[in-house]
């Protein structure tokens, strides 16, 4: 298998693994940082136009996060496919005869 | 109609969450090109929290716009435009003041995050509570004691540098917020050094509280709880007190137990109990409104036990901090919007403690200076019916009280003895407000003319500590009479002395003679009757303003009704 192209698969396998961390991150962290933030703005603690709009613009940031983290995922799997092609059209172009 | 309500403490914890999220999500980033817009995603959330909902949390917690206390029992729904109106300005300034500092536009430097400053101020704390205890052990330790001043100064410069990052427009109350994620003592060291308006320290104070009673995170106490000297109460409480608007504004919003079970030291309670209740500082509702839950409280728990953080001398610090309140827990109970009945326990209850009988007559003492002060004439000089009643009521019922407790000790004595001083001399006062009025050094007794004391000296009632007093009571055998012999005697030397009656006037008071409590007839209704008829003897003789005052105090403490009641 050429080096290059070794190395491109693997520089490629690194990038989707650190989208892959960020995804987590936001997800394991951020995103339920912000559901406890929602959970305390409840209507037990403030009422009124200006808390709904609270609550409201932290949904929308959950939501906006969410897609964010799917983008991520999206990002790394094509990364990952992108790689394994690379392995593959390598793995081919090794087995042609001399 | 707009519905807004808030639960205060519930809302700083909110806080501390929106910050703990952005302060997370200030952290996430990547080099990956393909990681952004996740980038861009995280860093708006960031600063929609940062800038819109903490200030505007913050907004609600300095402004407390529906100004109760913050239990969730309390949760009150309101009209308001003047919450949103704060919030929109706090959301405005702190926009401003996050761009001015991010981009190198502020003074002070780069803005220091609160997670910083209240690591800062913990440390502070903890070193602080290493020396305290140094001290306790051993008090002579200079080199402890040298260590903690050039800490305190430290602190203070520290506080400095904080407060000098506040944004300065002069629109927006700044509230420090870093002092919530500290340690409740790391923030009670810092805020004396804070120039907070009475409101912003008696906010941030209560939710301090609020946090060191209720422990940390994990439901541990704080560390300052279990070391000698001032604990995170003391030193709020001492802060407070120096400053009555905030201790007032204080205590509307912290619970019973939050006052009377976290100090260490007494004094810090009674200083910060009456101050915040005085009434130059407070008018009469929110009085009822601090005192009334803790008179509730203390009946319903009974006087904190001998435990570190419990107000051991609760009745005496209410009973002193209620003292000029006293008509609230009887004939104005309903100012206090609680029965007469509810009032009435609660003045037997603590008049069942010595200490706090004790308290209650040093208070009436303390009290005197200020009897010129109310009004028993309406300015057209007719008498205040309702206060005379108020007045009278409030005698009749703490003479009740301590009759059906059994209480003869001489303290029961004396506080009746500094009531009834106390009433007359407001009678006195406001028949008189410009006229000769002397002092009785001897017998404690202000707002006597000499002629009047001479008289009451003549008849054994001038309440001398001892004998005087007790002569009183057997010759006379109420003190509500008592009260208006010294009153109308008062008044009358009082006008002699200006020169308006003659000088042998209180001559014609006759009171020699008298049953007695072994005598056939009742010595009250005998005083009472000899009383009324000198009163009306002087008529055409007294100025309108005179006369009325004498009438008042005939009339709140020698009618028909009271006679009765004593005779028949």
């Amino acid at each position: 298998m050429p080096l290059l192209e070794t190395a491109t698969a693997a520089a490629l396998r690194a990038r989707a693994t650190g989208l892959r961390r960020l995804a987590t991150q936001l997800t394991e962290r951020d995103l339920r940082n912000l559901y406890d933030v929602r959970r305390r703005a409840g209507d037990d603690v403030w009422r009124g136009p200006l808390p709904d709009r609270c609550r409201d613009e932290v949904l929308v940031a959950q939501r906006r996060l969410d897609l964010a983290v799917d983008d991520l995922r999206r990002h790394a799997l094509v990364l990952e496919r992108q790689a394994d092609e690379i392995d593959l059209r390598a793995a081919a172009t090794a087995g042609l005869p001399a | 109609m707009t519905l807004l309500g808030y639960d205060l403490f519930l809302l700083d914890a909110l806080r501390r969450q929106v910050r703990r999220t952005a302060g997370a999500l200030a952290s996430v980033g990547s080099d990956d090109p393909l990681a952004v817009d996740a980038v861009r995603a995280a860093h708006d959330v960031q600063r929609l929290l940062e800038l819109d909902w903490l200030p505007a949390i913050g907004a609600v917690l300095v402004d407390d716009p529906l100004g109760g206390p913050g239990d969730a029992a309390a949760l009150a729904t309101a009209m308001t435009t003047a919450m949103t109106t704060a919030i929109a300005t706090a959301m405005t300034a702190a926009t401003a003041w996050w761009e001015s500092s991010t981009m190198g536009g502020d003074a002070a430097g780069p803005r220091l995050d609160d997670t910083a400053w209240a690591a800062t101020f913990d440390e502070f704390a903890r070193r602080r509570l290493d020396l305290g205890q140094l001290l306790v052990d051993d008090p002579d330790d200079t080199a402890a004691r040298r260590a903690l001043a050039a800490l305190d100064a430290e602190i203070a410069a520290a506080a400095a540098r904080y407060a000098s990052a506040a944004p300065t427009d002069g629109h927006v109350r700044w509230f420090p917020t870093a002092l919530l994620d500290a340690s409740p003592m790391a923030a009670a060291l810092v805020l004396r050094h804070l120039r907070l308006d009475d409101r912003t320290l008696a906010a941030v104070s209560a939710l301090v509280m609020r946090r060191w009673r209720e422990g940390s995170e994990h439901g541990m106490q704080w560390p300052d709880t279990f070391v000698g000297g001032d604990n995170t109460a003391d030193l709020l409480f001492r802060i407070l007190a120096d400053r009555p608007a905030a201790a007032a504004s204080f205590l509307e919003r912290a619970r019973p137990d939050e006052i009377l079970l976290a100090a260490q030291f007494d004094d810090t309670v009674a200083r910060l109990l009456i101050v915040g209740t005085s009434p130059a500082q407070v008018d009469e509702a929110t009085a009822g409104r601090i005192l009334r839950p803790l008179l509730e409280w203390l009946q319903l728990h009974g006087v904190p036990s001998a435990i570190d953080g419990a107000t051991r001398s609760a009745p005496a610090i209410a009973a002193a901090a209620v003292t000029p309140w006293l008509a609230d827990l009887g004939p104005r109970a309903a100012r206090w919007d609680w029965t007469y009945d509810d009032g009435d326990r609660a003045l037997r209850w603590l008049l069942d403690d010595p200490a706090a009988r004790a308290a209650m007559a040093d208070g009436l003492a303390a009290q005197r200076d200020d009897l010129s002060d109310v009004p028993m004439l309406e300015p057209d000089g007719r008498v205040d019916g309702e206060l005379v009643r108020d007045l009278a009521g409030t005698f009749a019922q703490v003479q009740l009280a301590l009759r059906d407790a059994e209480i003869a000790e001489a303290d029961a004595d004396g506080l009746l003895a500094q009531l009834a001083i106390n009433t007359a001399g407001m009678a006195i006062t406001a028949a008189a407000p410009s006229g000769p009025i002397g002092f009785g050094a001897e017998v404690g007794v202000a707002l006597l003319a000499p002629v009047a004391i001479d008289a009451l000296d003549r008849w054994g009632i001038a309440p001398s500590p001892e004998g005087a007093r007790r002569r009183a009571q057997q010759t006379f055998g109420d003190r509500a009479i008592d009260t208006a012999v010294m009153a109308v005697t008062g008044i009358v030397g009082a006008a002699v002395e200006r020169g308006e009656l003659p000088p042998d006037t209180l001559d014609r008071l006759e009171l020699e003679g008298l049953a007695g409590p072994t005598g056939a007839g009742c010595a009250p209704r005998e005083v009472s009757d000899r009383l009324h008829a000198f009163v009306a003897d002087l008529a055409p003789l007294t100025d309108p303003a005179t006369h009325n005052a004498l009438l008042a105090v005939l009339y709140a403490f020698a009618n028909p009704l009271s006679d009765a009641q004593l005779c028949d």
